[in-house]
């Protein structure tokens, strides 16, 4: 074999690694700055679902404060957490990519609605109660 | 960029860091909000023969049927009337939902890890404390925080897991 030939396939024999490990390096960089952004993403869903969850749990509490009360206090404290809780279900809806955690979040979109629109038909239905008591029941007496 | 990463970080530990707070004979202690999927009202539970003591029963929640613990029972306090502030707290741990009834549940807290101290520890004394996960500072007040998963043994989580089942199959 020439010299030329023998510095020539050396170079080769050197240079394939070499070209491996950049190209290997690459795609393992690639594919954990990938990895970072998707951990990212679902830190982010995740505070947000944590936030969701906590005023959806205040939420229920102040709605079980007002059945067992029925008073103006808890109605607010309902009122405040339940608009508290819309925001975050919007910001949820506007910010969360996740096909599948998307799909979750307007699934619970629709039944927190469906929560509300009962709870003021309970409202309504307290106040109709309290009418009942105070105008028909106390006027007729015993 | 090293801000962010905190920013980050700090959001990380936020669904970890927020706790429903309810009370047990007058001391407030705090359930990680990520194992809370309800809180309800008391309802009727079904009693079940040859069970631990603070096993009250089953309820059937949206045709799911879930265990029922009185923790006051199960942490040796007196028990009491239930009235109409007393609350199941609905959590899941894998697939087993159980309710811990409560004196009454009221507020969800967010408390930071700079602000739990350790459990005292009972080794020597023979009380088994592993329930409680740490001890929350908020002001002056003590919180004490409760390790969900080892409330129960992994005895009784079989126990209930496989009366559920039972109840259950019966009721479909």
């Amino acid at each position: 074999m020439k010299m030329r030939s023998k510095i020539t396939l050396g170079f080769v024999l050197v240079i394939i690694p070499f070209l491996v490990a950049v190209v290997w390096g690459v795609v393992s960089l690639q594919e954990a700055s990938e990895g970072f952004t998707e951990y990212r993403e679902l830190a982010r869903d995740t505070n947000l679902a944590g936030r969701l969850q906590a005023n959806m749990l205040m939420v229920r509490m102040s709605a079980k404060d007002f059945i067992i009360s029925t008073s103006d206090d808890a109605h607010e404290a309902f009122e405040e957490h339940f608009t508290a809780m819309e925001g975050f279900m919007q910001e949820a809806q506007q910010s969360i990519e996740n096909t599948e955690r998307a799909k979750l979040i307007d699934e619970a979109d629709e039944r927190v609605t469906e929560y509300g629109e009962y709870f003021d038909k309970v409202f309504e239905e307290s106040h109709a109660i309290l009418d009942l008591q105070t105008q028909e029941l106390d006027v007729a007496g015993p | 960029m090293e801000q962010d990463e905190l920013l980050e970080e700090e959001e990380e530990q936020y669904q970890e860091n927020k706790y429903l707070l309810f009370r047990l004979a007058g001391e407030v202690y705090g359930i990680m909000i990520g194992y809370v999927t309800d809180i309800i009202e008391l309802k009727p539970v079904t009693y079940i023969p040859d069970m631990p003591a603070y096993v009250k029963g089953v309820i059937n929640l949206r045709n799911k049927i879930i265990p029922v613990i009185d923790l006051r029972i199960r942490f040796g306090m007196p028990e009491r009337e239930y009235d109409d502030r007393t609350c199941i707290i609905v959590i899941t741990m894998g697939e087993l939902s159980v309710g811990f009834i409560v004196d009454t549940v009221t507020e969800v807290k967010e408390i930071l890890d700079t602000d739990i101290s350790d459990p005292p520890k009972f080794n020597e004394s023979g009380i088994d404390a592993s329930y409680i996960a740490g001890l929350g500072k908020v002001h002056d007040e003590v919180k004490i925080l409760i390790d969900v998963e080892h409330v129960l043994s992994q005895y009784d989580i079989q126990l209930l897991q496989t009366n559920a089942n039972a109840k259950e199959g019966a009721v479909s």
